[in-house]
């Protein structure tokens, strides 16, 4: 019996564990797909040479 | 085998001369003599040819040769048709001696790991690889210049002599005929960015939340710039000047009709011979400054940066593991870990992880065990190139591929193929990336990738701004 008791627990605690596991999967792919990321649609805009050589786009 | 010494000869009027032939390529080590310094074995040699014997070009995952569809696999293709060549054995010293030259694109790691396509393909070849009997070999070292002639693809002694013999006097005849019509001035290619700079940083921001979620540790993200090709635009000249303001080790010019290619890349990616095989990974970047003491002070916050070496370490580590797949146990080295190598505008931190092949591992085995190279995808290596495609949106196309040569005799020379501009169906592209990691800060990310594409901008001006320049970086010293 009280082999039983503890096999039982055991296995309460690993799926508990798997739970809380297959949460944080949910949990973190969820933030993941919430991190916008804008489209590349705008306008491309010239670029301007700065003095310290480096071409940047035009404000 | 025929082998001829020439007169001196400057590598891009070597190409220039040999233009009129299908599939010029020039793999140009553009770093000037009194500039070689740490350069000078990576420098050390140029190779100009044209008219290939064949070419393999890979299309949606299918090989062709010279346009006709082929059964095998892409690389089971390129290993038959690079073969072994007893003949090699006879060459006169020179590290290529006949074989492949050409690109692999970033995209062909589809074919070689289950990754998702991108919403936007890349329409250009996968991989095209001319394999070239006949070139100039230059060393700029001894600042001696040679044409060989292989013979190649015959295999009879006769038939193969004579054939060495008319392609080398062919090529001399274009080679030593006077200058022609010296091209034109370069004219301005209007780059424009494909995406604004809160765009790229919001990129930025997400690759970082993947890295804070443990999806990955690093990851290279990249910006494109486009620009409408003039009409009758002279590409190799572009990269005569390319050239001349990014002298680079791995520059090359390829062309192969439908793509053409000028490259000012720093960075190897794989160097194979008798065996031995070296990656220099290059993660970690600092723009040089023109007053020496402060530019000798960029070079030290960079080798001591906690984020660069970080960057670099991991790749290193990512090198090691692709390698370990192929070489030898015990073999696996890192003779150089964070090194500082300073080019034209910028510094780089470079690592070099060299190993031994294990036996019956030939170099398309080494290719097809480490391609994409780490530094240009991040680290673990499949989830970073996941990541790359979703939120970049569109193939690499050959940006983040590589350039170079795989020659009969089994030795390869690769680069990674960064500063890269692609001339293609009247337009020209470029892409500039950095990697990215916990520690990055999305607006210092744009900068770094505005830094890297200075050089390239400045040969796209045209000659007409050359003459009014902004205030140039020093050479490479280093």
């Amino acid at each position: 019996m009280p082999q039983f008791l503890l096999v039982a627990a055991a296995g309460a605690a690993a799926y508990t564990a798997y739970r809380v596991f297959r949460r944080e999967i949910a949990r973190v792919a969820g933030h993941l797909a919430e991190v916008r990321v804008p489209s590349g649609a705008e306008t491309p805009t010239r670029l301007v040479r700065g003095s310290d050589g480096v071409f940047r786009p035009e404000p | 085998m025929i082998v001829r010494d020439l007169a001196p000869v400057d590598g891009h009027e070597a190409a220039r001369r040999l233009a009129d032939l299908p599939g010029l390529v020039f793999l140009d080590s553009a770093m000037r003599p009194e500039s070689l310094g740490i350069h000078a074995r990576l420098g050390r040699w140029s190779f100009v040819a044209a008219d290939p014997w064949t070419t393999l070009t890979v299309r949606d995952g299918r090989a062709h040769r010279d346009g006709v569809a082929l059964a095998g696999a892409p690389l089971d293709e390129l290993r038959r048709l690079v073969g072994c060549d007893a003949d090699v054995r006879v060459a006169p010293g020179t590290p290529f001696v006949g074989g492949a030259i050409g690109y692999v694109a970033y995209d062909f790691g589809r074919r070689l790991e289950h990754l998702p396509e991108p919403a936007e393909v890349e329409p250009v070849p996968e991989m095209v690889f001319g394999f070239y009997d006949t070139f100039v070999a230059l060393d700029h070292q001894e600042g001696r210049a040679r044409l060989i002639s292989t013979g190649r693809p015959e295999t009879g002694g006769d038939a193969r002599r004579r054939r060495a013999q008319a392609r080398a006097e062919a090529f001399l005849m274009r080679l030593e005929r006077p200058a022609g019509r010296a091209a034109g001035p370069v004219r301005r290619l209007d780059f424009r960015p494909t995406i604004a700079r809160e765009v790229h940083e919001a990129r930025v921001a997400a690759a970082i939340e993947h890295v804070l979620a443990g999806d990955i540790f690093q990851v290279n993200l990249a910006q494109r710039f486009v620009a409408p090709l003039p009409e009758g635009f002279d590409a190799l000249a572009f990269h005569g000047r390319l050239r001349a303001i990014n002298p680079a080790p791995f520059s090359a010019y390829l062309d192969f009709g439908e793509v053409r290619i000028a490259s000012s890349s720093p960075e190897r990616f794989l160097a194979m011979r008798d065996g031995l095989i070296e990656a220099r990974p290059i993660k970690g970047t600092a723009r040089r400054a023109e007053d020496a003491k402060e530019d000798a002070l960029a070079a030290a916050r960079l080798a001591t940066s906690e984020k660069d070496r970080a960057e670099n370490i991991m790749i290193v580590d990512l090198m090691r593991n692709d390698l370990s797949r192929v070489c030898t146990d015990d073999s696996i080295a890192v003779p150089v870990l964070c090194g500082i190598e300073s080019y034209a505008g910028i510094h780089h931190l470079v690592s070099v992880v060299t190993g031994r092949a294990a036996s019956g591992r030939d170099a398309i085995d080494v290719l097809a065990a480490t391609f994409p190279g780490g530094s240009i995808t991040g680290a673990p290596k499949i989830r970073a190139q996941e990541i790359i495609t979703a939120l970049e949106g569109h193939g690499r196309g050959v940006y983040c591929g590589a350039i170079g040569w795989i020659g009969h005799d089994g030795a390869m020379d690769l680069d990674i193929a960064i500063r890269t501009v692609v001339f293609r169906a009247g337009e020209a592209t470029f892409s500039v990336g950095g990697g990215i990691t916990a520690l990055s800060d999305p607006a210092a990310e744009y900068e770094e990738t505005l830094t890297k594409a200075a050089r390239i901008l400045e040969a796209a001006a045209g000659e007409a701004e050359a003459a009014d320049p902004a205030p140039r970086r020093r050479e490479a010293t280093a």
